[in-house]
């Protein structure tokens, strides 16, 4: 299982996506690679499910693979909904 | 640790500003005036929300402004307003918004520590709204080394 989170440099809120998203998962006891990429490392490649921030939409129209919008990215209770529905 | 990157220089509170691009000048100048950044880094926080869009505005009411290492952060820095009124950031729900940070990263590791921190501060709502109450960058640090001290 390889989940990616994705933003525009790959340096700043997908990093806090994926520290989230990691801390939910170990807390869950699912192992995953979890990476976090910019947005121009996306084109051409992919994962099983993507994670973005919902502002991000616009942006994210040709990806290969699920891909799951985040309102607010700090919310636990909000990633972790979407993460194990999307796991399911 | 946050608490190194914050200083009485780089937090301000009640900031005047009308728009998210003078708000961005604001936080962003006070990285380039303590050495942590060029002036250039502050234009590329700004085209990246240009670019991609209100992503960083990661929860309701907060804005942390970023670009990449290589568009001029000299050291890890980081700078912190509160503003008087509110701006837009084309957001929806999320805005408007009052608190806004600015980071520059340059070594990974020091990087995800303090974004941990950034989320582990947001997090706590009632500190959030403290700093909000806040009229001056002392009483703003307080809370923050507070919150901190182990």
């Amino acid at each position: 299982m390889k989940i990616v989170t994705v933003c525009g440099m790959g340096f700043g809120t997908s990093l806090m996506l994926k520290m989230t998203i990691q801390d939910i998962l170990s807390q869950e006891g699912i192992s995953a690679e979890v990476e976090a990429w910019d947005l121009s490392s996306v084109k051409g490649r992919t994962a099983d499910i993507f994670f973005a921030s919902e502002d991000m939409k616009s942006n994210l129209h040709d990806i290969e693979g699920k891909i799951v919008f985040i309102k607010n990215l700090i919310d636990v209770e909000e990633v972790k909904k979407k993460v194990l529905e999307a796991l399911k | 640790m946050i608490t190194d990157l914050l200083k009485m220089k780089t937090v301000k509170a009640n900031v005047s500003a009308s728009t998210w691009k003078e708000a961005a000048r604001i936080v962003g100048g006070l990285l380039v005036d303590t050495g942590g950044a060029e002036p250039r880094y502050v234009d590329s926080m700004i085209l990246s929300v240009e670019k991609y869009g209100p992503y960083i505005v990661i929860t309701p009411g907060v804005a942390l402004f970023h670009a990449r290492p290589q568009d001029g952060v000299k050291e890890i820095c980081m700078g912190l307003i509160t503003l008087k009124s509110g701006v837009d950031f084309g957001a929806g729900e999320k805005d408007p918004v009052n608190l806004v940070f600015a980071f520059g990263a340059s070594d990974n590791k020091t990087h995800l520590k303090v974004l941990s921190q950034i989320m582990t501060l947001l997090r706590d709502k009632a500190v959030v709204n403290q700093i909000l109450k806040s009229n001056s960058q002392k009483e703003i640090l307080e809370i923050i080394e507070k919150k901190f001290k182990i």
